[in-house]
């Protein structure tokens, strides 16, 4: 990221930060997408990831001044709505540590989430089975890595997880899903 | 380039990834090279441009109505929030923000009506619901006219000019199409929302039952965001905005068949209405009965029906001559 061409999001956040809250709109119509199928994922609720999103955009707006620059704001975003994430899940469930509630998350991924070259109900059958064998730890890390577009270093920061790990489980990921016979059946092309 | 590579190399080197996603036609050849004479790293190499390659997730979208529902309620939330001494002002910026969010680059600020575009009237004592292109209702009161385009879909977005009355029944749309209602003077942008305009009178009054309203004067560009419960109206100049919670209830009650006078609204503010209404003039016998005070609900049926609620609400005798209501107190007849 250093020395990269500041993106759209960053250059609205140094806007935020001065309070422009046409920009905050900006930001929130671009970004809300893809961190409310995050949050949707984590807490296998609709109105608990709604939740998640309104608490850290309020809570952005309002600490504005003293949030400062940040290295990627969409980065910032899925950290800040993780963490708020799991606390409503903690709270709601009564449950005594974050490290529990980070134990239970499921990160479901449906195999219709997936483009493929042909519609086939057995390879989308493979592919469920494939995506359920994956541990819930390494669904969420195919789903940063390439639904929300993180690299491998922020999917290692994001998770108080080392760099090498991510990749390991990034690798186990996808050569389950080839001995499932499913990738060469994706859809790369937009 | 060195024999010995890691899966992390691989994938840290960017004219590998671009081989991989097959994006750039000089890594290709020179990836395709490497490969040949290295074949002992096949598998994992193959293994790397599997990873870079990655699985292609459909691009997912949320439905503008629930984006618009969420930012309604993260707008409340910011409007509430203790940090701010100035919340006045904030409204105000928060209704540049929706805007400008609703807009997305629609960048319109003045819109004259194409000639392909509807028009509805109704006569005196009439009134009328017309359904916009949107789905969005629209009561039409007495006297009163709205024309529009019948395409919405032509990129103007949704914009409707009013003369005299209207209550208005917004739909919200996917988050970029914002709803206008030119009138008098004034311009009325909606985010999804119930209201009513009166433009009859001198200024345009504008009361809000739900939702969010911006206003705008034309004169001056002052703006104004409307909270649930208030109504607006312009200063004589038509510059600036004056408010008030009081009568908004009033104001949106003839959408209802009634007429809701709560508290108290004086005699000559209900011969006003009468007679934007029904188009009759009035002529009262002694001024001092313009200040009696009617209260409740009236029913506005028919205008028969109105005026015997009226005479027995009020203790009134009223009697149409000429197409003028001459008014004077029972006691006196």
């Amino acid at each position: 990221m250093a020395g990269a061409k500041p993106s759209p999001e960053d250059l609205m956040w140094d806007a935020i930060v001065k309070g422009d809250l046409q920009a905050f709109g900006s930001l929130y119509r671009m970004l809300y997408p893809g961190l409310f199928h995050y949050a949707a994922k984590l807490t296998a609720r609709t109105e608990l990831a709604e939740d998640a999103l309104h608490d850290t955009f309020a809570y952005i707006w309002q600490h504005r001044q003293q949030l400062g620059g940040v290295s990627s704001v969409r980065f910032y975003l899925l950290q800040a709505v993780r963490n708020q994430c799991l606390k409503l899940l903690k709270k709601e469930g009564g449950i005594q540590s974050l490290d529990i509630v980070e134990s239970q998350i499921v990160m479901a991924i449906q195999p219709e989430e997936i483009r493929l070259k042909e519609e086939s109900a057995k390879i989308r059958e493979r592919l469920d089975q494939a995506l359920q064998e994956l541990s819930p730890r390494q669904r969420e890390i195919i789903f940063l890595k390439y639904f929300n577009n993180l690299d491998y270093e922020e999917i290692a920061a994001l998770l108080s997880i080392n760099y090498q790990s991510v990749l390991n489980h990034v690798h186990k990921a996808i050569v389950r899903l080839r001995q499932a016979e499913v990738l060469q059946h994706f859809r790369h092309e937009k | 380039m060195k024999k010995d590579i890691t899966i992390e190399e691989l994938l840290s080197d960017e004219s590998f990834v671009s081989w991989a996603n097959g994006t750039d036609e000089t890594a290709a050849g020179k990836w395709d090279t490497w490969i040949e004479i290295h074949p002992e790293h096949q598998s994992l190499v193959e293994e790397a441009r599997l990873m870079a390659r990655g699985i292609p997730f459909h691009d997912k979208e949320v439905a503008g109505e629930d984006v618009f529902r969420n930012w309604n309620r993260l707008a409340a939330t910011i409007n509430t929030q203790k940090d701010n001494r100035l919340r006045r002002r904030r409204w105000l910026q928060m209704a540049a923000a929706a805007a400008v969010f609703l807009l997305a680059g629609l960048g319109l600020t003045h819109y004259i009506l194409q000639p392909e575009s509807l028009e509805f009237h109704t006569a005196y004592g009439e009134t009328k619901t017309v359904e916009l292109p949107d789905g969005s209702r629209l009561a039409l009161n007495a006297n009163s006219s709205v024309r529009f385009l019948a395409d919405w879909d032509g990129g103007a977005g949704r914009q409707v000019r009013l003369k005299g009355e209207g209550f208005f029944e917004v739909t919200p749309q996917p988050a970029n199409e914002v709803f206008v209602v030119h009138t008098e003077g004034l311009k009325i942008t909606v985010l999804g929302t119930v209201f009513n305009v009166n433009a009859k009178r001198k200024r345009p009054i504008v009361s809000l039952a739900e939702g969010v309203v911006k206003l705008q004067a034309e004169a001056s560009g002052a703006e104004l965001l409307l909270e649930p419960g208030q109504t607006a109206w312009l200063d004589e100049q038509g510059r600036a905005f004056q408010s008030d919670t009081r009568q908004t209830a009033y104001w949106c009650s003839w959408a209802g068949q009634k007429w809701a006078f709560g508290e108290g609204t004086p005699l000559k503010e209900v011969l006003e209405r009468i007679r934007e209404t029904y188009g009759l003039d009035y002529e009262v016998a002694d001024p001092a009965l313009l200040q009696r005070m009617a209260s409740g609900d009236i029913s506005i049926e028919s205008r028969e029906v109105l005026l015997d609620a009226l005479s027995i609400l009020l203790d009134l005798d009223l009697e149409i001559k000429n197409g003028v209501l001459f008014v004077s107190s029972s006691e006196n007849g």
